[in-house]
C-alpha cells in the first residue's frame, strides 16, 4: 500500500462515516445514551447501509460511481439531517456527561492489550496482503471490478450464464464499497480497497464492547470483546474480501439496536435497527434469513414481556421496522428478481429440493464444525467457544428469560434456516465439503452469541465475586452512567 | 427449614458451576495468541516485499494472471480455450475490464462435469459475430492469436514472452 493513496482511502472512509452520521443524527434524539466513541462507531455501519442503495440505484440508471456525486449526496444528507434535528453538531457528538472513570485493573489492562494487539496486527496484515481469497476473487472482487469499470444498467454480467460461478444474484453493497474506495483513488487497486476490512473489524469491536457494557461490568465487556477479536476464524476472515464480516458488522449493529428496543421500547433504537437491517439484506443473501429471524425475535419479545395494553402499539413498532427494512432494500429485490440463478450449488433450489433425510448428517456436521479445533486447512477455529455457549444456559438462568430468550430464538432461527438452505442445495452434507462455507456462515451468527455469553459471564462473575468476598463496593453497576445503562 | 437447606445446596452447586465456567472462559481468553498468530505470521511473511512479491506469496495464480493480462489491450475481448473452473474464474477477474469468455454459444459451464464436457472450438464466424479480438490458451506454456476480420493470427511475441513464466 502506498502512503500517497492514504488520503484517498481516508476520504472514502470519511464519506461513509459522514453518511452514517447523517442517519444517526436524524434518527437518534438522545445521543447521551451512547458513549462518544460508540456514536462515532455507529456511523460506519449506518454509512454502509446509507450509501449502498443510492450507489446501486445510480448504477442501475447507468451512472458510473462518481466521487463528486456521492460526496454531494452525503453532504446533502448531512445538511438535511441538521435542518431536521436543529441541534448543534458539536454538542450532539461530543456532548453528554462522560462516565466516571475508574482506573483499569491489571486484568483489565491485559484484556485491553489483547484487543489492541489483535486489532493492530490484523490491520497491519490487511495493509500488506493483496486480494487473495478464492471467494473474494471469484465473487466479491469480480463484482466490485464490474461495478468500478461498468454500471449495473449497462453490463451484461448479471445475465450471462457463464458468470454464474460468481453467484450473479448475490447482493452488491460490499462490492460497491470496494468500488467506491477505488473510485476515490481514481484507479482499480485490489490492495488499496481492502482498507475497509480492518475498519469493519475495529468498528464491530467498539460496538460490541459498548453493547455489552450496557448491562455488564467493564471486566466482562473487555473479556468478551477480547474473545471476539482474537477468535481465529473471525481473525482469518477479516482479511478475506468476502461479505461475511461486513454482514456480521451491519447485522450485529442492527441486533444491538433491536436488543436495546427489546429492553427499552425506544423507537429511535428500532429505527436504527431497521435501517441497518435493510443494509444487511443488501450485503448477503443471508440477510433475508436474518431479517425474518429478527422479526420473529421482536414479536416474541412483545408477546413475552409487554403488558397486554401495549402489545398493539409495540406490534405497530415492529410493523414500522419491517416496512423500513424492506423499503430500503426494495430496489435491489426488484432487480435481483430478474436475475436467473444458474449456479450449480444454490441455483433452482426450493422447499421441494430439501433433503429431509439428511438432517442427521447435517446435525453431525454442525456439531463437528463447532467442536473441531482445526479446520481442513489446519487453521484453528473456535477453541471452546461453542461448549461454553451451550453450558452458559446451565449456569445463568436469566438467559431463559426476556429479552435473552429472544436472542436465542433469533440465533436458532438463523442457524436453522441456514441449515435448511444447505439441505435444499446440491452440496454434499459433510464437514469435508461444507466446512469452509459453514465457518463463514457461523461467523455471521456470532453477534447474539456474544451478548448471551456476556450475560452469563456477568452473572457468574458477580456470583464468583460475592462468594469470594472480594467485592470492594456493593454496587459495581453504580459506576455506570445511568443514562447509558439498560435495565434488564 | 428443609427447603432453605436445599436452596443453599443448589446455590453452592451453582457457584461451583459458575466458577468452572468462568475458568473455561478465562482459558478461551488466554488462547488469544492462537488467533493473533494468523495476522502476525501473515505480516511477517509479507513485510519488506514489493507489491508483486506479496501477491506471489499470498496468491501465486494472481501474480501469473496479472502479468498475462497486462499483455492485452484494455478493450480486448478474449476467447479462452481449454478452460477449467480455476482458469476461468481467475481470468475473468484478473483480465477485467478485458472481457474473457469460454463460450460463444452462451453455454453453461458450472460443475466439474460440465467443464469436462466442454468442447467449444472457435469458428471464424462465431469469433466475428461475438467481436472476439483474441484467442488464448494457457495449455502447454500458452499461445495467443489475434483475430482480425474473423481470421486468427498467432502472436509469436506473446508466446515467447509468456513461455518464460
Amino acid at each position: 500500500m502506498l502512503l500517497s493513496d492514504l488520503p484517498a482511502q481516508l476520504f472514502a472512509i470519511a464519506v461513509i462515516f459522514a453518511a452514517g452520521g447523517a442517519v444517526f443524527y436524524a434518527v437518534e434524539n438522545q445521543p447521551d445514551r451512547y458513549a462518544r466513541l460508540e456514536r462515532i462507531a455507529y456511523c460506519y455501519p449506518l454509512g454502509l447501509s446509507a450509501l449502498g442503495m443510492p450507489m446501486f440505484i445510480l448504477s442501475w440508471l447507468g451512472f458510473h460511481l462518481n466521487v463528486v456525486a456521492i460526496t454531494s449526496l452525503t453532504a446533502g444528507a448531512v445538511l438535511a439531517a441538521k435542518a431536521w434535528r436543529r441541534r448543534p453538531l458539536r454538542q450532539y457528538w461530543v456532548g453528554g456527561v462522560p462516565e466516571p472513570w475508574k482506573p483499569l485493573t491489571e486484568f483489565e489492562w491485559l484484556l485491553f492489550v489483547i484487543i489492541i494487539l489483535c486489532l493492530g496486527a490484523r490491520t497491519v496484515a490487511c495493509s500488506l496482503a493483496p486480494l487473495n481469497d478464492w471467494d473474494g476473487i471469484a465473487i466479491w472482487g469480480t463484482k466490485a471490478k464490474v461495478l468500478f469499470y461498468n454500471t449495473v444498467g449497462t453490463t451484461d454480467y448479471f445475465h450471462k450464464p457463464e458468470y454464474s460461478y460468481s453467484h450473479t444474484p448475490y447482493p452488491l453493497l460490499w462490492p460497491f464499497m470496494y468500488a467506491w474506495v477505488c473510485t476515490v483513488a481514481g484507479k482499480w487497486d485490489d490492495l488499496l480497497m481492502l482498507i475497509l476490512n480492518p475498519v469493519n473489524f475495529i468498528t464491530f469491536t467498539v460496538l460490541l464492547y459498548f453493547a455489552i457494557k450496557r448491562y455488564a461490568v467493564r471486566t466482562v465487556a473487555l473479556g468478551i470483546t477480547a474473545i471476539a477479536t482474537s477468535l481465529p476464524t473471525v481473525m482469518h476472515y477479516v482479511e478475506c474480501a468476502q461479505a461475511d464480516v461486513p454482514l456480521m458488522l451491519i447485522w450485529g449493529s442492527s441486533l444491538f439496536c433491536l436488543f436495546e428496543w427489546m429492553a427499552t421500547r425506544r423507537m429511535p433504537s428500532l429505527l436504527l435497527a431497521a435501517f441497518l437491517m435493510g443494509g444487511a439484506m443488501f450485503t448477503k443473501q443471508e440477510g433475508k434469513i436474518i431479517f425474518i429471524a429478527s422479526v420473529f425475535g421482536a414479536v416474541a419479545s412483545v408477546i413475552a414481556a409487554a403488558p397486554a395494553g401495549r402489545r398493539k402499539s409495540l406490534l405497530g413498532h415492529i410493523g414500522v421496522y419491517t416496512f423500513l427494512s424492506l423499503v430500503w432494500v426494495l430496489p435491489w429485490l426488484i432487480f435481483q428478481n430478474g436475475i436467473k440463478d444458474y449456479s450449480w450449488d444454490f441455483g433452482g433450489i426450493g422447499l421441494s429440493t430439501v433433503r429431509w433425510s439428511q438432517i442427521l448428517a447435517l446435525a453431525k456436521t454442525i456439531v463437528a464444525n463447532a467442536i473441531v479445533l482445526k479446520n481442513q486447512v489446519d487453521l484453528p477455529k473456535w477453541h471452546i467457544l461453542w461448549p461454553l455457549f451451550v453450558l452458559s444456559y446451565a449456569i445463568a438462568p436469566a438467559l431463559r428469560r426476556h429479552p435473552w430468550g429472544c436472542l436465542l430464538l433469533i440465533f436458532v432461527l438463523h442457524a436453522g434456516a441456514v441449515g435448511t438452505v444447505f439441505l435444499a442445495s446440491r452440496w454434499t452434507i459433510s464437514l469435508q465439503s461444507m466446512e469452509i462455507a459453514f465457518e463463514r456462515f457461523t461467523i455471521v451468527m456470532l453477534p447474539p452469541v456474544w451478548l448471551i455469553l456476556a450475560k452469563a459471564a456477568d452473572d457468574s462473575y458477580a456470583q464468583w465475586r460475592t462468594s469470594n468476598a472480594i467485592l470492594e463496593k456493593p454496587a459495581i453497576k453504580g459506576m455506570k452512567n445511568p443514562a447509558r445503562m439498560t435495565k434488564l | 427449614m428443609q427447603r432453605q437447606e436445599k436452596s443453599i445446596v443448589i446455590r453452592k452447586w451453582q457457584r461451583i458451576a459458575a466458577s468452572i465456567w468462568l475458568f473455561a472462559l478465562l482459558i478461551q481468553i488466554l488462547l488469544f495468541f492462537v488467533g493473533l498468530m494468523d495476522p502476525v505470521r501473515r505480516a511477517a511473511s509479507l513485510w519488506g516485499k514489493s507489491r508483486d512479491e506479496r501477491l506471489t506469496v499470498v496468491w501465486q495464480p494472481g501474480s501469473v494472471f496479472t502479468s498475462i493480462a497486462k499483455q492485452f489491450p484494455m478493450n480486448a475481448r478474449i476467447f479462452l480455450m481449454h478452460p477449467n473452473a480455476m482458469l476461468q474464474y481467475n481470468s475473468v477477474y484478473y483480465f477485467y475490464p478485458r472481457i474473457v469468455t469460454i463460450t460463444l454459444t452462451n453455454g453453461l459451464y458450472c460443475s466439474d462435469e460440465e467443464f469436462k464436457a466442454w468442447d467449444e472450438q472457435p469458428t471464424d464466424a462465431l469469433l466475428f459475430s461475438n467481436h472476439i479480438t483474441y484467442v488464448l490458451t494457457l495449455e502447454h506454456g500458452g499461445r495467443a492469436w489475434q483475430v482480425r476480420g474473423g481470421v486468427q493470427q498467432e502472436i509469436a511475441e506473446w508466446e515467447s514472452a509468456h513461455a518464460s513464466k
